[in-house]
């Protein structure tokens, strides 16, 4: 298993990734869910805020408590896996910001990554902390799926600590069946690539460079002495810039909107993940697999894990938590792979956009030779759900009468925009395949088989 | 050949000129900036207009002339460019081709 085909970041048993889980991803992502989670996130600190207004300090303090969630081995120290976090410090660092401004008190957070520019004690890690610890819950859910599909073996009642329960605001402990941490013994749990950055989108670093410029007095700007290293001279501006942020909140609150407006360059990020040799590997890996793998009923479950595994590989993070075999509403019908378009650009952003659904679907058929009920079936999934466009993944090129089902589906649409079917054979992935080994992007080649397509149908 | 595709024919060989000019200008200084929505829509609306006027012509190089689908990367400008000159070209063989057929409506046009 490389990470180039999982969705979710591959654990360094023995130290901290230097990433961190950045709420703004949650924030722009097109999937509720995510979406959901952000909310949640916020509501924790309106609740604490709440509980700030009303006097309640002790409800304060047990709400805002985040310690670090070891478990899934982000962090920015040196060595080993085990940061400060934040635990019952960041009570009194909340309490602080909330006593000295009316401003932010009134306004509250748009974002919990905004603690960064207000609050010294507050960096990137600790935003980390803060969404891993109300996210536990979510995480713990999907680690067990990803478990099962990688087959990461399970340890039955492993103890987690401090996790949310959002129906009553209250932390609690338990009991869960989870991966195991070879290294700790700890439990250990899998955070999706789609949420994770190298920083946050917003960060007091990029404040600073930027909007932060407004609030500092003319040359010299920040107090130097000689020696005095570039991180050094933005630790000791941090404490002024923030007690100037909390009384000018319009040039912090213009930082804020600039970022929101900017969100599309906002990109899931990991480090090194581009490796060429890495890549190589991988790519190598899947292609031996497709050639090997006969078509036929008896190797379709593998076919489908495998066109999972070689998507994955292909189109994460523009496409991103693909999920197999998803069950319709009532469970009537079931679609192979179905994949988050959370793309920002280039084709995969024109397809969610035109084709009216945020979600891609992928019917696996490992078939020598389609027939017309496969593509009347992938045509029937599409609709108001799933977009009008899909993808059927298939051995071989489509023969004309299959290529003129396609054409006639297209040209029998009742209304804009009309349903588009591509099919993606064993040479189309294995172009794929190369492009992505040699660092180029395979969106390119599936925006050729559409325009193909689109001429075609003129 | 219908006295219709004589003024179609000379209608989009002046259409085409225009575009092709404007285009090509930009292609000497930017030729791998992308270009903008409103040229993709003229070009496919005179790509449209010369297919209907060569359909039944046996013209080889009539099948390049495929609408553009940008499909969320705008073309650059010099592929854009090769694609107009191909029209152009196109234009001009059918104009070689029915020259002398033309030529009576040409004059009556003209009043000679």
């Amino acid at each position: 298993m490389s990470q180039a085909e999982v969705d979710f970041v591959i654990p360094d048993l023995a130290a901290d990734i230097p990433v961190c889980i950045d709420p703004f991803l949650l924030y722009k992502s097109r999937d509720e869910t995510l979406r959901g989670l952000h909310e949640l996130l916020l509501g924790v600190f309106r609740h604490g805020f709440n509980l700030f207004e009303a006097g309640d300090r002790k409800e304060l303090d047990r709400l805002i408590d985040f310690p670090e969630v070891n478990a899934i081995g982000f962090g920015y120290t040196r060595s080993g896996i085990h940061g400060s976090g934040l635990g019952w410090h960041l009570n009194q660092l909340v309490v602080d910001l909330l006593e000295s401004s009316d401003e932010v008190r009134a306004r509250g957070l748009r974002h919990v990554e905004e603690l960064q520019l207000l609050s010294v004690g507050v960096g990137p890690d600790r935003v980390s902390d803060i969404a891993a610890s109300v996210l536990k819950t979510s995480l713990i859910a999907y680690t067990q799926q990803q478990a099962q599909l990688w087959r990461i073996p399970l340890t039955a009642g492993v103890p987690v600590s401090h996790y949310l329960d959002p129906r009553d605001m209250e932390w609690r402990d338990g009991y869960f069946d989870l991966p195991v941490n070879p290294v700790s013994g700890r439990a250990l749990l899998l955070v999706p690539r789609r949420i994770v950055r190298l920083l946050p989108w917003i960060n007091y670093a990029d404040f600073y460079a930027n909007e932060a410029r407004l609030l500092l007095p003319p040359q010299p700007r920040l107090p130097r002495y000689p020696g005095m290293t570039a991180a050094k001279r933005l630790e000791v501006a941090k404490a002024e810039l923030v007690l100037k942020a909390r009384q000018r909140p319009a040039i912090f609150e213009q930082y804020v909107s600039r970022k929101e407006r900017d969100g599309s360059n906002a990109e899931a990020l990991l480090p090194g993940h581009d490796e060429e040799a890495q890549l190589r590997a991988t790519a190598d890996d899947l292609r031996a697999r497709l050639e090997s793998l006969p078509p036929g009923l008896g190797s379709a479950v593998e076919y489908q894990r495998l066109a999972y595994e070689i998507l994955n590989f292909l189109f994460e993070p523009e496409l991103t938590g693909g999920e197999l075999e998803v069950k319709t509403y009532l469970g009537t019908e079931r679609r192979d792979l179905i994949y988050w378009n959370e793309a920002e650009h280039s084709f995969w952003r024109y397809v969610r956009e035109t084709y009216g659904s945020p979600l891609v679907m992928f019917e696996c058929k490992n078939v020598a030779d389609l027939e017309l009920d496969h593509i009347n079936q992938t045509a029937a999934y599409l609709g108001a759900r799933l977009g009008m466009l899909g993808f059927v993944v298939t051995r071989s090129e489509a023969k004309d009468s299959i290529k003129r089902k396609i054409y006639s589906i297209y040209n029998d649409s009742p209304a804009l925009p009309r349903k588009v079917i591509l099919v993606l054979s064993d040479a189309d992935l294995v172009t794929m395949i190369d492009l992505r080994a040699s660092g180029l992007s395979p969106r390119s080649h599936a925006q050729g088989l559409y325009r193909a397509l689109r001429s075609r149908v003129q | 050949m219908a006295p219709r595709s004589v003024g179609k024919h000379r209608e989009l060989t002046s259409a085409a000129a225009g575009i092709y000019d404007e285009i090509e200008k930009l292609n000497r200084k930017w030729p791998t900036v992308p270009v903008t929505p409103r040229m993709v829509a003229r070009t496919n609306k005179l790509l449209g207009e010369i297919r209907d006027l060569l359909k039944d012509d046996e013209d080889g190089f009539i099948d390049g002339l495929e609408d553009i689908v940008p499909a969320g990367d705008q073309p650059e400008t010099r592929d854009v460019v090769l694609i107009l000159r191909e029209a152009k070209d196109a234009l001009d063989r059918f104009g070689n081709k029915y020259q002398r057929e033309w030529r009576p409506f040409r004059q009556e046009e003209l009043g000679y």
